[in-house]
Parts: C-alpha cells; structure tokens; sequence
C-alpha cells in the first residue's frame, strides 16, 4: 500500500492503517531519538510520545512525499523539547558520554556480528564528542538524509551557512573517528 | 680477454649492466691486470660520486613553509566535496596529487568515504517487539477520548438548545451583556447612554420635529422610486401577465368559475366567522372545499401553460 493511501485510511480513523504507519517508521523514529537521549528506555519512551504527536497531526500532513520530513521534524521538536526537561529536572547520576555510549552498545544485539558492533561504537563515541549542532547536522543530512532546504527550513539557517557547516562537520567526525582508532578506521574496514 | 675489450665495456661493468658472463670474465680481468684494476677503482669512485642519492631530499614542504604555508587546510576544506565527487576536474585532480604526498589528508579522505557509507545505517535501529502494540494501544485510547469528548459536546449542544426556557435565558444573558458594557464603571461604553439622554434633552421637540421630516422625506422618495419603476416597467408587466392569465384560463376550462366561487365562498366563510355564525361558516368552509377541489382538478386536466 502507498503511503498516501495509507495517510488517508489514519486520517479516516483506519487503525489497522495506523499500526501499519507505526511499523513502517518506528525503527527511524526510535533510532532518531536514541541519537538525542542515548538510552533504550528514554529513548523508547520519547519514540512513543513521538508517535502520539505524529497522530494529533497527522491532518496537518496533506503531502505524502513531505511526510518523512515532517516526521523528523516532529521527532526533533519532541526531542528537544524532552532534552530541556531533563536538563530542568537532571538525573539521579550523571553519567558522562563515553560511559552511557558503552553502556547503550553493551546490551544484547544477536543480529549484529562483532565487527558492526566495533564499527557502530566506534562511531557513535565520535559522534558524541563532537558540538551540538554538527551532530545535529550530521544527523539530519548525512544520517537521515534530509536535503539543505529542508535542513535550513528546520533549523532556520540559509543554506550556504548549513552547506560549509556541514564539510566541517564531516571533517571534525572524520578526524574523530581517525583519532579513536588510531588511524585505520577506513582501512581496516575496507579490508 | 683484451685491455681494448675491457676498457670498451667497462661502463657497463661498473654500472653492472654486464650479462653474467661477460660480467665474470672482466672481474677476471681486472683482478689479474693491475691497469684495469686501477681503472675500476677509479671509475667507481666517479660513479659514486656523480650518483643521485637514493632517497632525495623533499623541498616541497621546505620550500612551502618558508612561501605560502603548509597545503593542507587547503586540501581539506575541498576534501568533502573531494569525496562526494562535487569538484570540478582541476580542483580533484590538485586534491588527488596531495592525497598521494600527504599521508594524513589520505587517511582523512578515506575516513570520509567509510564515513559516507556507514552513516546511513544509522538511520535505523529497531525497537523491542511490543514497542508498536504499545504505540497502537495508547493512540487508540486517544481516539477513543477524542470521539467521546465530540459525542459529548453534540449532545451537550443540543440539549441546550432543546431546553424549555431558551429564549428566556438568551433574553437574560443579553440583558446582562448590556448591563456589564454600557452599566459598568470602567466601561469605555458607559457614558453613552447619559450622552443620548443629554442629547434629547436639550430640546425634545426640534429632535421630534427632525425625525418628523425625515421620515416625510423618505416616504416622498419611496412613492417617487415606485412610479418611477412603474412607468418604466409596470405596464408592459400587467399587460404580459393579463395575456398570460387569459391563455391559462383557455387551457384550464372550468378554473376561472371555480376561482369566483372560492373567492365569493372565502368570503361568506371570514363574514360568518366574524359574526359568530358557526352553522353558516361551516356552510361556507365547505363551499370552499369543493371550491379548491375543483381548481385543483381543472389543473391537473388542463395542459401546463407555455412560459
């Protein structure tokens, strides 16, 4: 089923259409917003929330093909906005990043071989030390996939600025990564 | 072997071009003829001297340090779009030579390339198994809360409007709307009645004595407007509507007669009324009756007048 036909059975009240909707995109929204929060719980907690919000708004969605990017949108605004609780009301331990990135990759993944695993951390612990917003940058368009304009829509930034923006992020990521395994991330990998 | 032989390849024999073979018989030779010998060390000594080292000495990053400064930051503020293929042909091509010299700029191209490819994967990552029943389950609870507040404020609506003292509650709440914005001290509308009341008072009868012409004016203006029309329009009008008249009664026989009577009958029914006289308005009301049957069957029989 397409996804505007889909879009139209929610809109109708169609729960089963619903549920469909959910399964389609529970594993970009979770994974979006375990990149914000770093934990399985808080992060599948927020997915949910996530999804309630995306369903209160699904009318205010008329475009199918802006849909994925509106979802982001959505993802992101109740990210932050949970992100600001939590810095209004921190947790009991404050754990520092390396140790809650450790800690979020140690749990139990039978799909994942070694090798992903090793690959996949060794990302994340460089995606973490890196500023806010080339995270961020770095999430939306070379993660998510979103185009410039709908990054400078988002983010409220003219497209050039998010362009350069972007390279140094890369760049900052790239030299991370290099930094954390020593040099041979690429190669190693490539053999 | 000659000295004339020897002397002839013994470039070759020092450089070590020599085949196996003849390199052998000239080791021979030198080693048993003093001269040559002495011409082999002489030779090598030259050779070794004339020779290029091996490893020669990188200027370029001498040469760049005391001119425009290492190349590097260059070579990386390009190397993204390097990587995403975005630079033009001279551009790349500049890059790639770097790349080749520069170990560091290499690894950071390569990391880039990795970076392009395991990035997406990141896009996704699974919930546990429950998590959609769980999302379904709390939006349905929504759904559910949402119709039900719909129902109740439907029904709320329209027992509202079904209540018995409606009007009288609607009469109150506007009374009170008038009291609160003309009434209220800190009205911005509270000084406009005591102004109208000033304005009246002043003197009553030139206001009367206004209104009075206004209204003479007015009627002046309606009666002229309406023969206006009627001079331009009436006439034609009830001359189309007489010929119209005339041609339905032909095509309806009987409908004129049963018009008379009706309208005769109607009235002998609004005079008994009027007299109290109910024997004689029942007389009449069904006089009428048969009156408005009969129009009615005259239309039906007839054919529809033309338009």
């Amino acid at each position: 089923m397409d996804l505007a036909t889909l879009l139209q059975r929610c809109r109708e009240g169609d729960q089963l259409a619903w549920e469909a909707l959910v399964r389609q995109n529970q594993t970009r929204i979770y994974g979006l917003a375990h990149h914000y929060v770093h934990d399985r719980e808080e992060a599948r907690d927020l997915a949910q929330d996530i999804f309630v919000r995306i369903y209160r708004g699904l009318d205010a969605c008329t475009e199918p093909e802006r849909f994925v990017p509106w979802t982001i949108r959505v993802a992101r605004n109740a990210c932050i906005d949970h992100l600001r609780r939590r810095k209004a009301r921190p947790p009991r331990f404050d754990l520092p990043a390396e140790e809650m990135v450790t800690l979020a990759a140690a749990g139990p993944s039978p799909a994942d071989d070694y090798e992903a695993d090793a690959r996949r951390r060794l990302v994340h612990l460089a995606l973490q030390s890196l500023s806010e917003l080339s995270r961020e940058i770095i999430l939306l368009k070379d993660i998510q996939g979103l185009s410039f304009e709908e990054i400078a829509g988002m983010l409220g930034a003219p497209i050039g600025t998010l362009k350069s923006r972007s390279n140094r992020a890369r760049l900052e990521l790239a030299k991370k990564v290099l930094a954390l395994s020593g040099g041979g991330a690429a190669t190693e990998s490539a053999t | 072997m000659k000295c004339e032989d020897f002397e002839n390849q013994a470039d070759d024999f020092v450089a070590g071009h020599l085949p196996p073979s003849a390199d052998a018989a000239a080791a021979a030779h030198a080693a048993g003829c003093a001269a040559c010998g002495a011409l082999v060390i002489a030779m090598r000594a030259n050779f070794e001297m004339l020779a290029l080292p091996d490893e020669a000495p990188d200027l370029t990053d001498a040469v760049l340090a005391v001119t425009s400064g290492p190349s590097c930051e260059r070579a990386q503020s390009l190397l993204c779009d390097f990587v995403d293929g975005a630079l033009d042909g001279v551009s790349a091509s500049l890059v790639r030579d770097h790349r080749e010299h520069c170990t560091r700029c290499d690894a950071l191209a390569s990391t880039l390339a990795w970076l392009g490819d395991v990035l997406p994967d990141f896009t996704e990552r699974a919930p546990d198994a429950q998590f959609t029943a769980d999302v379904v389950q709390v939006t349905s609870a929504l759904h559910v809360h949402r119709s039900a507040w719909r129902a109740r404020l439907r029904d709320g609506w329209r027992s509202l409007m079904l209540r018995p003292r409606l009007a009288w509650e609607v009469a109150y709440v506007g009374t009170l709307i008038i009291v609160l914005l003309f009434g209220t001290p800190g009205s911005p509308l509270h000084s406009v009645p005591t102004r109208a009341v000033a304005a009246v008072e002043v003197s009553p009868v030139d206001a009367l004595r206004n209104m009075g012409r206004q209204l003479v004016y007015l009627h002046r203006a309606i009666d002229a407007l309406g023969a206006r029309a009627w001079g331009v329009t009436g006439g034609r009008a009830v001359d189309h509507l007489e010929t119209w008249a005339n041609d339905y009664a032909r095509q309806h026989p009987g409908m004129p007669e049963a018009a008379a009577s009706l309208q005769r009958n109607s009235g002998a029914l609004r005079s008994a009324l009027g007299q109290g006289n109910v024997a004689q308005a029942g007389l009449a009301a069904g006089a009428a009756r048969a009156d408005i049957d009969a129009l009615w069957k005259s239309f039906r029989a007839g054919t529809p007048p033309a338009p």
